[in-house]
Protein backbone atom coordinates (compact mmCIF):
# COMPACT_ATOMS: atom_id res chain seq x y z
CA UNK A 1 0.00 0.00 0.00
CA UNK A 2 1.47 3.03 -1.17
CA UNK A 3 2.21 5.87 1.16
CA UNK A 4 1.27 9.79 1.13
CA UNK A 5 2.54 12.62 3.30
CA UNK A 6 1.56 9.56 6.12
CA UNK A 7 -1.83 8.99 4.90
CA UNK A 8 -2.45 5.30 3.36
CA UNK A 9 -4.13 5.66 0.46
CA UNK A 10 -6.43 2.57 0.78
CA UNK A 11 -7.63 4.22 4.39
CA UNK A 12 -10.01 6.39 5.30
CA UNK A 13 -8.37 9.97 5.12
CA UNK A 14 -9.20 11.05 8.51
CA UNK A 15 -10.53 14.80 8.83
CA UNK A 16 -9.05 16.67 12.14
CA UNK A 17 -11.35 16.84 14.82
CA UNK A 18 -10.92 20.78 15.23
CA UNK A 19 -11.28 20.79 11.30
CA UNK A 20 -14.36 19.31 11.16
CA UNK A 21 -15.38 21.77 14.34
CA UNK A 22 -14.71 24.61 12.37
CA UNK A 23 -16.39 23.79 9.04
CA UNK A 24 -19.51 22.89 10.58
CA UNK A 25 -19.29 26.57 12.39
CA UNK A 26 -18.50 27.71 8.71
CA UNK A 27 -21.61 26.24 7.01
CA UNK A 28 -23.89 25.63 9.71
CA UNK A 29 -26.71 27.75 9.12
CA UNK A 30 -27.81 31.68 11.38
CA UNK A 31 -31.36 30.10 11.91
CA UNK A 32 -33.40 27.43 11.88
CA UNK A 33 -36.86 26.65 10.18
CA UNK A 34 -40.11 28.69 11.13
CA UNK A 35 -42.14 26.18 13.19
CA UNK A 36 -45.29 26.26 10.78
CA UNK A 37 -43.00 24.51 8.50
CA UNK A 38 -42.90 21.96 10.69
CA UNK A 39 -46.62 22.09 11.71
CA UNK A 40 -47.49 21.56 7.58
CA UNK A 41 -44.68 18.87 7.05
CA UNK A 42 -46.15 16.96 9.71
CA UNK A 43 -49.77 17.77 8.86
CA UNK A 44 -48.88 16.35 5.36
CA UNK A 45 -47.54 13.32 6.88
CA UNK A 46 -50.73 12.25 8.60
CA UNK A 47 -52.86 12.82 5.86
CA UNK A 48 -50.70 10.85 3.67
CA UNK A 49 -49.79 7.90 6.51
CA UNK A 50 -53.54 8.10 7.99
CA UNK A 51 -54.97 6.07 4.73
CA UNK A 52 -51.87 3.58 4.53
CA UNK A 53 -52.79 2.60 8.15
CA UNK A 54 -56.33 2.35 7.92
CA UNK A 55 -55.61 0.41 5.02
CA UNK A 56 -53.80 -1.93 6.54
CA UNK A 57 -56.48 -2.63 8.96
CA UNK A 58 -59.05 -3.25 6.49
CA UNK A 59 -56.58 -5.84 5.11
CA UNK A 60 -56.00 -7.85 8.44
CA UNK A 61 -59.88 -8.30 8.43
CA UNK A 62 -60.00 -9.99 5.35
CA UNK A 63 -56.93 -12.31 5.44
CA UNK A 64 -58.87 -15.33 5.65
CA UNK A 65 -60.68 -14.39 2.27
CA UNK A 66 -57.08 -14.82 0.62
CA UNK A 67 -56.32 -18.27 -0.12
CA UNK A 68 -60.29 -18.97 -1.15
CA UNK A 69 -59.60 -16.12 -3.39
CA UNK A 70 -55.81 -16.95 -4.54
CA UNK A 71 -57.57 -20.39 -5.53
CA UNK A 72 -60.12 -19.04 -7.58
CA UNK A 73 -57.88 -16.55 -9.25
CA UNK A 74 -55.61 -19.83 -10.44
CA UNK A 75 -58.88 -21.82 -11.35
CA UNK A 76 -60.02 -18.74 -13.40
CA UNK A 77 -56.51 -18.06 -14.62
CA UNK A 78 -55.52 -21.88 -15.85
CA UNK A 79 -59.21 -22.25 -17.07
CA UNK A 80 -60.40 -19.12 -19.21
CA UNK A 81 -56.69 -17.29 -20.02
CA UNK A 82 -54.25 -19.58 -20.26
CA UNK A 83 -51.64 -17.54 -22.24
CA UNK A 84 -52.66 -14.72 -20.46
CA UNK A 85 -49.10 -13.58 -20.03
CA UNK A 86 -47.05 -14.60 -22.56
CA UNK A 87 -47.17 -10.99 -24.09
CA UNK A 88 -45.55 -9.34 -20.41
CA UNK A 89 -41.89 -9.72 -21.88
CA UNK A 90 -40.61 -7.80 -19.69
CA UNK A 91 -42.76 -8.96 -16.90
CA UNK A 92 -43.99 -5.98 -15.02
CA UNK A 93 -47.47 -7.92 -14.78
CA UNK A 94 -48.81 -5.94 -17.79
CA UNK A 95 -48.52 -6.14 -21.43
CA UNK A 96 -47.93 -2.35 -23.21
CA UNK A 97 -45.64 -0.46 -25.38
CA UNK A 98 -42.95 -1.39 -23.59
CA UNK A 99 -43.40 -5.28 -24.31
CA UNK A 100 -43.08 -4.50 -28.17
CA UNK A 101 -40.84 -1.79 -28.00
CA UNK A 102 -38.18 -4.50 -25.91
CA UNK A 103 -39.04 -6.91 -28.80
CA UNK A 104 -38.64 -4.78 -31.85
CA UNK A 105 -35.31 -3.17 -29.87
CA UNK A 106 -34.17 -6.87 -29.94
CA UNK A 107 -34.96 -7.42 -33.46
CA UNK A 108 -33.48 -4.47 -34.75
CA UNK A 109 -29.72 -4.53 -32.70
CA UNK A 110 -29.55 -8.68 -33.49
CA UNK A 111 -29.17 -10.18 -30.17
CA UNK A 112 -30.66 -13.13 -28.41
CA UNK A 113 -34.18 -13.64 -29.28
CA UNK A 114 -36.07 -15.70 -26.26
CA UNK A 115 -38.02 -18.39 -27.72
CA UNK A 116 -40.53 -17.81 -25.18
CA UNK A 117 -41.06 -14.89 -28.17
CA UNK A 118 -41.90 -16.76 -30.40
CA UNK A 119 -45.59 -15.60 -29.57
CA UNK A 120 -47.26 -16.61 -32.83
CA UNK A 121 -45.62 -20.44 -32.71
CA UNK A 122 -44.13 -19.85 -36.12
CA UNK A 123 -40.48 -21.01 -35.38
CA UNK A 124 -39.28 -17.38 -35.71
CA UNK A 125 -39.29 -14.30 -33.47
CA UNK A 126 -40.12 -11.36 -35.78
CA UNK A 127 -42.14 -8.64 -36.73
CA UNK A 128 -45.56 -10.34 -36.33
CA UNK A 129 -44.78 -11.26 -32.64
CA UNK A 130 -44.38 -7.66 -32.44
CA UNK A 131 -47.06 -7.27 -33.87
CA UNK A 132 -49.28 -9.40 -31.36
CA UNK A 133 -47.85 -7.35 -28.55
CA UNK A 134 -48.86 -4.42 -29.72
CA UNK A 135 -52.57 -5.80 -30.39
CA UNK A 136 -52.43 -6.93 -27.35
CA UNK A 137 -51.23 -3.54 -26.01
CA UNK A 138 -53.71 -1.63 -27.24
CA UNK A 139 -56.80 -3.74 -26.53
CA UNK A 140 -59.73 -1.69 -24.34
CA UNK B 1 -38.45 -2.54 40.07
CA UNK B 2 -35.08 -4.19 41.34
CA UNK B 3 -32.47 -5.28 39.28
CA UNK B 4 -29.31 -7.23 39.59
CA UNK B 5 -27.15 -6.33 37.39
CA UNK B 6 -28.32 -2.98 35.99
CA UNK B 7 -27.06 -2.18 32.63
CA UNK B 8 -27.77 0.98 30.89
CA UNK B 9 -29.45 0.01 27.23
CA UNK B 10 -27.38 0.63 24.28
CA UNK B 11 -27.90 3.57 22.26
CA UNK B 12 -29.44 2.14 18.80
CA UNK B 13 -27.48 2.32 15.88
CA UNK B 14 -28.21 5.62 13.82
CA UNK B 15 -28.53 2.59 10.71
CA UNK B 16 -30.74 0.60 12.77
CA UNK B 17 -32.77 3.36 13.78
CA UNK B 18 -33.53 4.36 10.13
CA UNK B 19 -34.56 1.13 9.17
CA UNK B 20 -36.90 0.93 12.08
CA UNK B 21 -38.22 3.91 11.61
CA UNK B 22 -39.22 3.37 8.17
CA UNK B 23 -40.34 0.10 8.63
CA UNK B 24 -43.26 1.78 10.62
CA UNK B 25 -43.86 4.85 8.11
CA UNK B 26 -44.49 2.46 5.34
CA UNK B 27 -46.86 0.72 7.63
CA UNK B 28 -48.56 4.40 7.94
CA UNK B 29 -46.95 5.35 11.57
CA UNK B 30 -47.17 8.62 11.72
CA UNK B 31 -45.39 9.37 14.88
CA UNK B 32 -42.40 7.15 13.59
CA UNK B 33 -41.97 9.91 10.48
CA UNK B 34 -42.26 12.73 13.01
CA UNK B 35 -39.19 11.00 14.62
CA UNK B 36 -37.56 10.66 11.65
CA UNK B 37 -38.18 14.24 10.87
CA UNK B 38 -37.14 15.52 14.10
CA UNK B 39 -34.00 13.54 13.86
CA UNK B 40 -32.93 15.06 10.08
CA UNK B 41 -34.79 18.23 9.94
CA UNK B 42 -31.98 20.35 11.07
CA UNK B 43 -29.70 18.47 9.04
CA UNK B 44 -31.88 18.88 5.54
CA UNK B 45 -32.33 22.64 6.64
CA UNK B 46 -28.73 23.28 6.97
CA UNK B 47 -27.57 21.47 3.41
CA UNK B 48 -30.29 22.92 2.00
CA UNK B 49 -28.88 26.41 3.35
CA UNK B 50 -25.54 25.16 2.18
CA UNK B 51 -26.73 25.07 -1.83
CA UNK B 52 -29.30 27.52 -1.33
CA UNK B 53 -27.94 30.52 0.88
CA UNK B 54 -31.80 31.62 1.01
CA UNK B 55 -33.66 30.77 4.11
CA UNK B 56 -36.98 31.08 2.22
CA UNK B 57 -35.53 28.71 -0.43
CA UNK B 58 -34.26 26.27 2.40
CA UNK B 59 -37.34 25.95 3.99
CA UNK B 60 -39.15 25.15 0.93
CA UNK B 61 -36.85 22.52 -0.19
CA UNK B 62 -36.92 21.16 3.28
CA UNK B 63 -40.55 20.79 2.99
CA UNK B 64 -40.06 19.02 -0.67
CA UNK B 65 -37.78 16.55 0.58
CA UNK B 66 -39.52 15.28 3.31
CA UNK B 67 -42.70 15.45 0.74
CA UNK B 68 -40.35 13.40 -1.85
CA UNK B 69 -40.18 10.54 1.19
CA UNK B 70 -43.86 10.64 1.89
CA UNK B 71 -44.51 10.24 -1.65
CA UNK B 72 -42.64 6.86 -1.61
CA UNK B 73 -44.28 5.21 1.15
CA UNK B 74 -45.58 2.73 1.64
CA UNK B 75 -42.39 1.66 -0.27
CA UNK B 76 -39.45 3.83 0.79
CA UNK B 77 -36.83 1.88 1.05
CA UNK B 78 -33.67 2.66 2.50
CA UNK B 79 -30.13 0.50 1.65
CA UNK B 80 -28.40 2.59 4.07
CA UNK B 81 -28.90 5.95 6.60
CA UNK B 82 -31.64 8.44 5.43
CA UNK B 83 -28.60 10.59 4.76
CA UNK B 84 -27.74 8.68 1.78
CA UNK B 85 -30.94 8.96 0.10
CA UNK B 86 -31.89 12.65 1.30
CA UNK B 87 -28.80 14.11 0.40
CA UNK B 88 -29.26 13.86 -3.37
CA UNK B 89 -32.65 14.59 -3.16
CA UNK B 90 -31.82 18.13 -0.94
CA UNK B 91 -29.23 18.64 -3.79
CA UNK B 92 -31.25 18.42 -6.80
CA UNK B 93 -34.20 20.57 -5.16
CA UNK B 94 -32.41 23.63 -4.19
CA UNK B 95 -30.27 23.65 -7.62
CA UNK B 96 -34.12 23.85 -8.61
CA UNK B 97 -34.68 26.53 -6.48
CA UNK B 98 -31.89 28.58 -7.21
CA UNK B 99 -32.56 28.26 -10.90
CA UNK B 100 -35.83 30.09 -10.10
CA UNK B 101 -34.70 32.24 -8.03
CA UNK B 102 -31.89 32.94 -11.62
CA UNK B 103 -29.42 33.98 -9.13
CA UNK B 104 -26.98 30.61 -9.60
CA UNK B 105 -23.75 31.35 -9.85
CA UNK B 106 -22.32 28.11 -8.43
CA UNK B 107 -21.78 26.80 -5.17
CA UNK B 108 -19.10 29.64 -4.33
CA UNK B 109 -21.92 31.80 -3.70
CA UNK B 110 -24.07 29.97 -1.53
CA UNK B 111 -21.04 29.48 0.82
CA UNK B 112 -19.47 33.13 0.73
CA UNK B 113 -22.95 33.81 1.81
CA UNK B 114 -22.83 31.23 5.02
CA UNK B 115 -19.54 31.81 5.90
CA UNK B 116 -19.88 35.93 6.27
CA UNK B 117 -21.91 35.55 9.60
CA UNK B 118 -19.53 32.82 10.81
CA UNK B 119 -16.26 34.25 10.35
CA UNK B 120 -17.09 37.66 11.94
CA UNK B 121 -14.64 37.90 14.26
CA UNK B 122 -13.04 34.73 13.85
CA UNK B 123 -9.56 35.07 11.85
CA UNK B 124 -8.87 31.43 11.56
CA UNK B 125 -12.71 30.46 10.68
CA UNK B 126 -11.86 33.32 7.89
CA UNK B 127 -8.86 32.30 6.24
CA UNK B 128 -10.25 28.03 7.13
CA UNK B 129 -13.20 30.16 4.29
CA UNK B 130 -11.30 31.23 2.19
CA UNK B 131 -9.07 28.07 1.51
CA UNK B 132 -12.73 26.45 1.49
CA UNK B 133 -13.53 28.07 -1.16
CA UNK B 134 -10.68 27.92 -3.83
CA UNK B 135 -11.20 23.84 -3.35
CA UNK B 136 -12.60 22.24 -6.36
CA UNK B 137 -16.50 21.86 -6.19
CA UNK B 138 -16.18 18.05 -6.06
CA UNK B 139 -13.36 18.17 -3.28
CA UNK B 140 -15.74 20.60 -1.27
CA UNK B 141 -18.51 18.70 -1.32
CA UNK B 142 -16.92 15.41 0.00
CA UNK B 143 -15.09 17.10 2.58
CA UNK B 144 -18.52 18.44 4.34
CA UNK B 145 -20.22 15.60 3.51
CA UNK B 146 -17.48 14.05 5.64
CA UNK B 147 -16.65 16.34 7.94
CA UNK B 148 -19.50 18.46 8.85
CA UNK B 149 -22.32 15.52 7.86
CA UNK B 150 -20.47 12.52 9.42
CA UNK B 151 -21.44 10.51 6.67
CA UNK B 152 -18.99 7.71 6.02
CA UNK B 153 -17.21 7.02 2.60
CA UNK B 154 -19.64 4.24 1.74
CA UNK B 155 -22.99 6.76 2.44
CA UNK B 156 -21.07 9.37 0.68
CA UNK B 157 -20.49 7.17 -2.96
CA UNK B 158 -24.02 5.97 -2.33
CA UNK B 159 -25.75 9.61 -2.15
CA UNK B 160 -23.16 10.97 -4.86
CA UNK B 161 -23.62 7.88 -6.92
CA UNK B 162 -19.34 7.73 -7.56
CA UNK B 163 -17.15 5.10 -5.96
CA UNK B 164 -15.95 4.73 -2.89
CA UNK B 165 -12.15 5.43 -4.68
CA UNK B 166 -13.33 8.51 -6.01
CA UNK B 167 -14.51 9.23 -2.74
CA UNK B 168 -11.20 8.61 -0.92
CA UNK B 169 -9.01 10.49 -3.85
CA UNK B 170 -11.48 13.62 -3.49
CA UNK B 171 -11.17 13.36 0.08
CA UNK B 172 -7.46 13.16 0.28
CA UNK B 173 -6.83 15.49 -2.24
CA UNK B 174 -9.00 18.10 0.00
CA UNK B 175 -7.11 17.66 3.18
CA UNK B 176 -3.93 17.42 1.07
CA UNK B 177 -4.63 20.92 0.06
CA UNK B 178 -5.50 22.12 3.57
CA UNK B 179 -2.29 20.58 4.72
CA UNK B 180 -0.11 22.07 2.37
CA UNK B 181 -2.00 25.92 2.57
CA UNK B 182 0.05 27.59 5.73
CA UNK B 183 -3.71 29.60 6.61
CA UNK B 184 -4.78 25.90 7.71
CA UNK B 185 -1.68 23.93 8.49
CA UNK B 186 -2.36 24.19 12.10
CA UNK B 187 -5.14 22.23 11.84
CA UNK B 188 -2.86 19.10 10.98
CA UNK B 189 -0.63 20.43 13.26
CA UNK B 190 -2.23 20.04 16.46
CA UNK C 1 -118.12 0.36 -24.49
CA UNK C 2 -117.26 2.29 -21.50
CA UNK C 3 -114.89 -0.52 -20.72
CA UNK C 4 -113.20 -0.82 -23.89
CA UNK C 5 -112.74 3.18 -24.32
CA UNK C 6 -110.92 2.60 -20.89
CA UNK C 7 -108.92 0.09 -21.50
CA UNK C 8 -107.93 2.00 -25.11
CA UNK C 9 -107.05 5.18 -22.44
CA UNK C 10 -104.78 3.23 -20.46
CA UNK C 11 -102.91 1.51 -23.23
CA UNK C 12 -102.63 5.01 -24.51
CA UNK C 13 -101.11 6.07 -21.55
CA UNK C 14 -98.86 3.27 -20.87
CA UNK C 15 -97.37 3.74 -24.57
CA UNK C 16 -96.70 7.06 -23.60
CA UNK C 17 -94.91 6.60 -20.43
CA UNK C 18 -93.08 3.61 -22.32
CA UNK C 19 -91.77 5.61 -24.34
CA UNK C 20 -90.57 8.29 -21.98
CA UNK C 21 -88.94 6.00 -20.01
CA UNK C 22 -86.95 4.36 -22.96
CA UNK C 23 -86.02 8.05 -24.46
CA UNK C 24 -84.58 8.25 -20.75
CA UNK C 25 -82.55 5.28 -20.25
CA UNK C 26 -81.79 4.62 -23.77
CA UNK C 27 -81.63 7.98 -25.33
CA UNK C 28 -79.52 8.97 -22.57
CA UNK C 29 -81.84 11.99 -21.43
CA UNK C 30 -79.85 14.41 -24.17
CA UNK C 31 -81.18 15.96 -26.66
CA UNK C 32 -79.90 14.55 -30.69
CA UNK C 33 -77.72 17.32 -32.11
CA UNK C 34 -79.36 18.97 -34.89
CA UNK C 35 -76.19 18.39 -36.97
CA UNK C 36 -73.60 16.43 -35.69
CA UNK C 37 -70.70 18.31 -34.23
CA UNK C 38 -66.69 17.44 -35.12
CA UNK C 39 -63.49 18.60 -33.57
CA UNK C 40 -60.10 17.48 -32.77
CA UNK C 41 -58.29 17.09 -29.44
CA UNK C 42 -54.59 17.23 -29.70
CA UNK C 43 -52.08 14.37 -26.88
CA UNK C 44 -48.77 16.47 -25.95
CA UNK C 45 -46.22 14.16 -23.84
CA UNK C 46 -44.16 16.14 -22.25
CA UNK C 47 -40.60 13.76 -21.17
CA UNK C 48 -38.93 17.02 -19.71
CA UNK C 49 -35.44 16.68 -20.85
CA UNK C 50 -35.04 13.23 -21.52
CA UNK C 51 -35.92 12.08 -25.37
CA UNK C 52 -39.43 10.24 -25.56
CA UNK C 53 -38.64 6.87 -27.45
CA UNK C 54 -41.98 4.81 -26.48
CA UNK C 55 -45.25 5.84 -25.37
CA UNK C 56 -48.86 4.65 -23.96
CA UNK C 57 -51.62 6.59 -23.21
CA UNK C 58 -55.71 6.20 -22.63
CA UNK C 59 -57.93 8.85 -23.58
CA UNK C 60 -61.65 8.89 -22.66
CA UNK C 61 -64.83 10.99 -22.36
CA UNK C 62 -66.77 10.40 -19.16
CA UNK C 63 -69.83 12.18 -20.20
CA UNK C 64 -69.48 9.28 -22.97
CA UNK C 65 -71.22 12.03 -25.64
CA UNK C 66 -67.75 11.68 -27.94
CA UNK C 67 -66.90 8.98 -30.35
CA UNK C 68 -63.49 8.49 -31.82
CA UNK C 69 -63.49 8.51 -35.73
CA UNK C 70 -59.37 9.00 -36.03
CA UNK C 71 -56.43 9.21 -34.81
CA UNK C 72 -53.42 11.72 -36.69
CA UNK C 73 -49.72 11.40 -36.15
CA UNK C 74 -47.30 13.98 -33.80
CA UNK C 75 -45.49 16.85 -34.93
CA UNK C 76 -42.31 14.87 -34.43
CA UNK C 77 -40.81 12.79 -37.28
CA UNK C 78 -40.61 9.88 -34.84
CA UNK C 79 -44.04 10.12 -34.32
CA UNK C 80 -45.34 11.01 -37.37
CA UNK C 81 -47.52 8.36 -38.07
CA UNK C 82 -50.88 7.69 -36.25
CA UNK C 83 -50.12 5.49 -33.73
CA UNK C 84 -51.32 2.21 -32.55
CA UNK C 85 -55.07 2.24 -31.40
CA UNK C 86 -57.51 -0.86 -30.98
CA UNK C 87 -60.07 -0.18 -33.81
CA UNK C 88 -63.22 -0.95 -31.58
CA UNK C 89 -62.11 2.25 -30.07
CA UNK C 90 -63.89 3.92 -33.10
CA UNK C 91 -67.18 4.72 -32.49
CA UNK C 92 -66.17 4.33 -28.64
CA UNK C 93 -65.36 6.86 -26.06
CA UNK C 94 -62.44 5.28 -24.95
CA UNK C 95 -58.91 4.39 -26.78
CA UNK C 96 -55.71 3.34 -26.18
CA UNK C 97 -52.67 4.83 -28.07
CA UNK C 98 -49.09 3.48 -28.03
CA UNK C 99 -46.37 3.76 -29.98
CA UNK C 100 -42.41 3.40 -30.66
CA UNK C 101 -39.62 4.93 -31.60
CA UNK C 102 -36.25 2.53 -33.22
CA UNK C 103 -34.26 6.00 -34.66
CA UNK C 104 -32.19 8.05 -32.62
CA UNK C 105 -33.69 10.88 -33.11
CA UNK C 106 -36.40 11.32 -30.68
CA UNK C 107 -38.32 14.26 -28.98
CA UNK C 108 -37.36 15.96 -26.55
CA UNK C 109 -39.87 18.04 -24.16
CA UNK C 110 -43.29 18.62 -24.37
CA UNK C 111 -44.45 17.14 -27.68
CA UNK C 112 -47.72 16.40 -29.44
CA UNK C 113 -47.41 12.93 -30.43
CA UNK C 114 -51.23 12.79 -31.62
CA UNK C 115 -54.57 14.65 -32.57
CA UNK C 116 -57.56 12.38 -32.57
CA UNK C 117 -60.87 12.98 -34.11
CA UNK C 118 -64.11 13.12 -32.50
CA UNK C 119 -68.17 13.18 -33.83
CA UNK C 120 -70.57 14.00 -30.70
CA UNK C 121 -74.11 13.35 -31.81
CA UNK C 122 -75.82 14.54 -28.85
CA UNK C 123 -76.09 17.58 -26.64
CA UNK C 124 -74.13 18.16 -23.61
CA UNK C 125 -70.12 18.85 -22.69
CA UNK C 126 -67.93 15.84 -23.53
CA UNK C 127 -64.73 15.57 -19.98
CA UNK C 128 -61.70 14.35 -21.61
CA UNK C 129 -59.51 13.02 -19.68
CA UNK C 130 -55.93 11.17 -20.37
CA UNK C 131 -53.79 9.08 -18.69
CA UNK C 132 -50.21 8.19 -19.06
CA UNK C 133 -49.64 4.29 -19.24
CA UNK C 134 -46.04 4.09 -19.57
CA UNK C 135 -43.39 6.38 -21.10
CA UNK C 136 -39.71 4.95 -21.90
CA UNK C 137 -36.24 6.43 -23.46
CA UNK C 138 -34.61 4.64 -26.16
CA UNK C 139 -32.94 2.34 -23.64
CA UNK C 140 -36.27 1.24 -22.50
CA UNK C 141 -36.06 2.94 -19.27
CA UNK C 142 -39.71 4.13 -17.85
CA UNK C 143 -39.65 8.06 -18.01
CA UNK C 144 -41.22 10.45 -15.58
CA UNK C 145 -43.03 11.81 -18.18
CA UNK C 146 -46.80 13.58 -17.98
CA UNK C 147 -49.65 13.80 -20.68
CA UNK C 148 -51.82 16.70 -21.76
CA UNK C 149 -54.86 17.11 -23.73
CA UNK C 150 -55.89 20.42 -25.67
CA UNK C 151 -59.18 20.64 -27.27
Amino acid sequence: MTMDNGHENGDDPAVPEDLARDLGFLVRPAYTPRAAIDDDILAGARRRLGPIAAGRRRRRSIVRLVPLAAAAVLLIWLVVRPGAVREDLDGNGRVDVLDAFLLARALRDGGNLEKAWDLDHDGRVDRHDVDLVLERARRL
Amino acid sequence: MACSPCVAPEPENPLDRDHRLVAAVNKGDATAFEELYRHYRDWVFSLAMRFTAEASDAEDVLQESFSYLLSKTPHLHLSGRLTSLLYPVVKHLAAHARKKRARYHGDRDALDGLTAAAVAGTPSRAELARVLSALPESQREVLLMRAVDEMSLAEIADALEIPVGTVKSRLHHALRTLRADERTRAYFDR
Amino acid sequence: MKRRNRALELAGLALVVAMCLSYVLFGGGRAVLAQPAFYAIDVFIDSDDAPLAAWQIEVSDRAGLALLTGVEGGEHGAFAEPAHYDPRALKNHRVVLLAYHLGEDCPVGRTRVATLHFVQERAGKPSFKARLVTAAGPDGRVLAARVEIQP
